[in-house]
């Protein structure tokens, strides 16, 4: 009698808490630059250079219930390092990103739909270049419980990793190679966003 | 002054034809140290929560590196290419080298010493042509 109860007890509490952890939760993108990274990848006659910021901010809903979400991620183009100074200029400049009229590089999604295991194709707007496009993604989204050990590598809360890659053709953004670059530096770049979020 | 030309003639011709060569030479030679490396920026979280060495940082490329050091041992990346370390790279200041980097400087000298070949080869002729010529 007393063991039913308990194991009544016990399922009655199993099933708040797993109802409680299977709500749509609100991350945040964390602050340590070592657990996020965004980076352009473009491949040009001389070399494939990547441009890659950890100076990611943003915010994640998440529903493992329903394997749906929402969110947003933003960086300032200033941030964007090539390894090469002038590069760098390039980059900024108003022939290409133009971050003097465009500061900043946003992705927000519209529709985030289940694929499978942990992959979900992402639907979204990107703002690129003062230009907002549909873009359509797949990610990887891996939800780690709050525990001893992620509390031990500085996070608070649970964990939401986050990771997604997908093209961007530079002319739907305005960007025109012009000069020399032309011919020599691909229409595509890759766009690759790494980030790790938190609850708390 | 055509002996002047001549000269110039001659020294386009010799430079262009070792030029040529040469450049095939050095591109082996970097090709046959090139080894496909995935730059990557270790993270302890990525490690520890899901058993991956960090954010890769590109795409798989081949790479000209000599510090053996700068690859981690034991953990292949994608397409079964080596994993390079970019805090390595960036502590002891090194340029991850591309082979496609080299091999657009090769064929530019290749083109500019093939250009000074056929240049200098048509000055030679030309001038040793017009010094034989009727007049003289």
């Amino acid at each position: 009698m007393i063991t039913s109860k308990f194991f009544g007890i016990a399922l009655i509490i199993a099933g708040t808490t797993t109802g409680i952890l299977a709500q749509a939760q609100k991350y945040t993108v964390v602050r340590d630059p070592k657990h996020k990274l965004a980076q352009v990848e473009s491949k040009t006659a001389v070399e494939t250079f990547v441009g890659k910021t950890s100076d990611v901010t943003g915010s994640i809903t998440f529903d493992p219930k329903k394997k749906t979400g929402s969110g947003w991620i933003e960086l300032p183009v200033n941030s964007i390092d090539t390894n090469i100074k002038l590069r760098n200029e390039h980059l900024q400049s108003e022939m290409w990103l133009n971050s003097a009229k465009n500061p900043t590089i946003k992705f927000t999604t519209t529709k985030v739909k289940f694929i499978k295991g942990n992959e979900y194709e992402v639907t979204g707007t990107l703002n690129l270049n003062g230009v907002t496009n549909p873009v359509t993604a797949k990610a990887t989204v891996r939800r780690i419980a709050a525990s001893n050990s992620t509390k031990g590598l500085g996070f608070n809360g649970d964990v939401l990793s986050v990771k997604t890659a997908f093209q961007v053709k530079l002319s739907d953004y305005n960007i025109k190679i012009s000069g020399q670059a032309k011919g020599k530096v691909a229409e595509t770049v890759d766009i690759k966003l790494d980030v790790f979020a938190q609850t708390k | 002054m055509i002996k002047f030309f001549l000269v110039l003639a001659w020294i386009a011709l010799v430079l262009g034809a070792i030029l040529v060569p040469a450049s095939y030479l050095v591109e082996n030679y970097y090709r046959s140290r090139a080894v496909l490396g995935q730059r990557v920026e270790l993270d302890q979280a990525s490690l520890e929560l899901l058993g991956e060495p960090g954010n890769l940082i590109g795409s798989p490329e081949l790479f000209v590196i000599d510090d053996p050091k700068a690859f981690l041992p034991n953990v292949k990346g994608p397409k079964d290419s080596l994993l390079i370390s970019e805090a390595y790279l960036r502590e002891h200041q090194i340029y991850p080298l591309q082979l496609i980097t080299v091999e657009f400087f090769s064929s530019i000298a290749r083109l500019g010493g093939g250009i000074a070949t056929i240049l200098g080869l048509i000055g030679v002729l030309w001038i040793k042509a017009k010094r034989k010529g009727p007049n003289r």
